[in-house]
């Protein structure tokens, strides 16, 4: 049987996706507070799970815990000062960790992680994407000499 | 992205991978190959992305093909979805080829800050074949039929929980 296949413009037309943008911008402005705060936190997660999962990420494309945890603050409308005042901390105290100038502690992972509803982990894991991307390519191959093979060859 | 499909005759779950494809379109499945869509025509439109999920046993052989269009103002359109034509019928490889990235396109709904909202068409030769499609969007992909068109619609809420069972 000889496949006829069906084109997008066979169907599509700004007709139609003006319909499909009224539906949906409809939709969008009958949810509840909650979900609308929902869909901006669980786009912020997948944003953050894509960068944990990335492994070409260059020195000049690294995100800090910072610039994740200002999109959190911009959904809620606070200040990173708010938060910190929310965390019990001083802002200049919260600002070295999220800047990685400060190594991040369990007390703070744990206050992020519950305050953005996402797992601990991930922001260890961003911490250490981070370091291992600033180590310079050159600078990695110095530990080349720790390849098991090489001490089973000794 | 990872994910993981599963083998139909041994009901294992295979690790795979869904990914951009930014190059070498031209090997993208065509239609003289079984395949319904014409991936590597369409891949090359303005404003598409091409995703293909492969298994990392075989990450040569294409299991299922996705274009999306993330420029709509309100939503994410899926311009294609298929799966090989050998992940088909009863004799199918893997399933949940389909479900996964469609679970992805919803994915990418959300980053784009669309809420989740994946806009897609169903069209059949055969009415009846439409309509039968069309129930199976909605109750297998939780999708909402746009009036009496052909388009179909998964709304925020659908969108987490396929993202849920494909994805996590």
């Amino acid at each position: 049987m000889k496949n006829i296949e069906i084109l997008p413009k066979d169907i599509w037309n700004d007709d139609k996706l003006n319909k499909i943008n009224e539906f949906v911008r409809k939709h969008s402005d009958n949810q509840p507070k909650e979900r609308k705060i929902r869909n901006k936190l669980l786009s912020i997660q997948y944003k953050l799970e894509d960068y944990i999962e990335r492994d070409d990420i260059k020195e000049n494309e690294i995100l800090d815990i910072l610039d994740f945890v200002k999109l959190y603050l911009k959904v809620f409308d606070i200040t990173k000062k708010d938060l910190a005042k929310y965390f019990g901390m001083r802002d200049s105290n919260l600002h070295k960790y999220l800047t990685g100038k400060r190594k991040l502690n369990p007390e703070v992972v744990l206050k992020i992680s519950s305050f953005s509803r996402t797992k601990p982990e991930y922001w260890y894991r961003v911490q250490v994407k981070n370091e291992i991307v600033k180590l310079k390519k050159e600078d990695r191959k110095e530990y080349d000499k720790y390849d098991y093979e090489k001490l089973l060859s000794i | 992205m990872n994910v993981k499909i599963l083998e139909t005759a041994t009901k294992s779950e295979i690790k795979s991978q869904i990914y951009l494809v930014t190059k070498n379109k031209s090997k993208l499945p065509s239609l003289n190959e079984g395949w319904r869509f014409n991936f590597s025509k369409h891949s090359k439109t303005k404003d598409y992305e091409t995703y293909i999920l492969t298994t990392d046993k075989t990450p040569e052989i294409i299991e299922g093909c996705l274009i999306i269009d993330t420029k709509s103002p309100h939503q994410v359109y899926m311009a294609f979805v298929e799966v090989a034509p050998h992940n088909r019928g009863d004799e199918k490889r893997y399933e949940r080829v389909a479900g996964c990235l469609i679970a992805f396109a919803c994915r990418q709904s959300f980053i784009n800050d669309k809420e989740g909202c994946l806009a897609f068409d169903v069209l059949e030769e055969k009415k009846e074949n439409e309509t039968k499609l069309m129930t199976l969007y909605s109750k297998r992909y939780n999708a909402v039929r746009l009036d009496t068109s052909t388009t179909m619609i998964i709304l925020p809420e659908g969108s987490e929980k396929l993202i849920n069972e494909f994805l996590n």
